[in-house]
């Protein structure tokens, strides 16, 4: 059983108040001690070895057709300093990008994400409600609602077609929507 | 279809009972904040998340604890926790109940994807705040239980008129009782207490009907009321 009379009212206010979303850093670290809150995956490590390797690589390359200015004798530069440049530089040859285009993303990106169209905001939100539930991709629920829809009008059209076969053949009359009066 | 996995509903073994109205101010935190004193009462392990960023849920929980309002958690017993995260929830696992005490947004609300939704409902605001979102809900999936607060208050014809509009209202599941108008229920906060165990209370109607309506959420998700331990000869 509680107090007799109730504590008397806090004029300090509530500190969250301006708190930004979700759970704060010491909320974070108590859940992750009780075992509560659900690990996210790892993140890949943007500054692995493997785009560096990529790199000298393609510095080897462009250093073996041989320099013919001093500008290009300055592309030695490391690739995150003269990065910014090389997004606004012409393509190079034997390449459909545009200077104008996005950047491009990787192939494995592109494929995981798998977002090549544009939907209304609230079609949107509900796609990924559908991606949330079932566990799968975007592609994933657009390739199944689709092809529930082409079996459910293949039936249809199946069963019109038969319908006006065997009517040809006279063994059933069409079903007619009207009614005899 | 080939190549693509069954069609199945997400593996996960944690009840989520989300409070939730368009409406604010129709007994969102306090339902909440009642079924967490009753589960912490039963021994069932839950996590109360305050998504509201008012933070009601974690003030009254914690007792008004100042440390609670800085770390913006509170570990109110081995059974019973209450985290505030606002607008943004929390993807919990290992734990046998998780409440959410959602803000009238129904974008956050969404997010909590819960296994049952509680919609208290009082007057034509918060019926109209039922009609807002009552769509949404039911395209979640889950249940959806309207509960009738604060009956009594504004007059016969004010509930004569809502149990009219709640009649045609398909898809949702109507508590019966409702939760009658008390103050009994109104002082709960100012003692940072559920209502039933206020100072005079065991005669209060409204405490009484708040106790049976956390019993029936928490019997919906599978749990039950431990034995009352006997003393031994």
């Amino acid at each position: 059983m509680t107090k007799q009379t109730p504590p008397e009212y806090d004029s300090e206010g509530f500190d969250g108040a301006h708190q930004s979303r979700g759970l704060s850093p010491a909320a974070t670290k108590f859940l992750e001690r009780k075992g509560a809150l659900k690990k996210k995956a790892p993140e890949r490590d943007d500054t692995s070895d493997k785009p560096a390797a990529k790199t000298e690589r393609t510095v080897k390359a462009k250093s073996s057709r041989g320099r013919t200015s001093e500008r290009d004798a300055k592309s030695d530069k490391p690739a995150a300093q003269s990065s910014r440049r090389n997004k606004t530089a012409p393509p190079e040859q034997g390449t459909t990008e545009r200077p104008d285009d996005l950047p491009r993303r990787s192939r494995k990106a592109r494929s995981l994400q798998g977002r090549h169209f544009r939907l209304p905001l609230d079609v949107d939100a509900k796609l990924k409600d559908l991606v949330d539930y079932y566990e799968g991709t975007m592609v994933w629920v657009i390739c199944k609602l689709i092809q529930d829809e082409w079996v459910r009008t293949r039936r249809v059209l199946r069963r019109e077609q038969t319908g006006r076969e065997e009517a040809d053949a006279g063994e059933l009359p069409v079903p007619s929507q009207e009614q005899p009066e | 279809m080939r190549g693509y996995p069954t069609m199945r509903k997400l593996p996960s073994g944690v009840k989520r009972v989300a409070f939730y109205n368009n409406k604010g101010g129709g007994g969102k935190t306090t339902l909440s904040a009642h079924t967490a004193l009753l589960a912490e009462e039963w021994k069932v392990n839950t996590i109360l998340a305050c998504l509201d960023r008012q933070g009601n849920s974690l003030v009254w929980l914690s007792g008004g604890d100042g440390i609670a309002k800085v770390d913006s958690f509170y570990e109110r017993s081995p059974h019973l926790s209450v985290v505030y995260s606002p607008q943004t929830m929390p993807d919990l696992e290992n734990i046998d109940l998780v409440l959410a005490d959602c803000p009238p947004e129904i974008e956050i609300a969404l997010t909590v994807n819960p296994t049952f939704w509680v919609v208290p409902v009082h007057g034509r605001m918060g019926f109209q705040g039922l009609q807002n979102v009552v769509r949404d809900l039911i395209e979640s999936k889950a249940e959806v239980i309207v509960v009738k607060n604060n009956v009594g208050r504004g007059g016969p014809a004010v509930q004569k008129g809502l149990d009219k509009a709640l009649e045609f209202v398909k898809g949702v599941t109507i508590y019966p009782e409702g939760i009658p108008e008390s103050d009994t229920i109104g002082r709960a906060e100012e003692f940072y207490a559920a209502s039933w165990a206020l100072p005079h209370s065991s005669k209060s109607q409204g405490a009484a009907a708040m106790k049976r309506f956390c019993e029936y959420i928490l019997k919906r998700c599978g749990f039950s009321q431990p034995p009352k331990a006997t003393k031994g000869p």
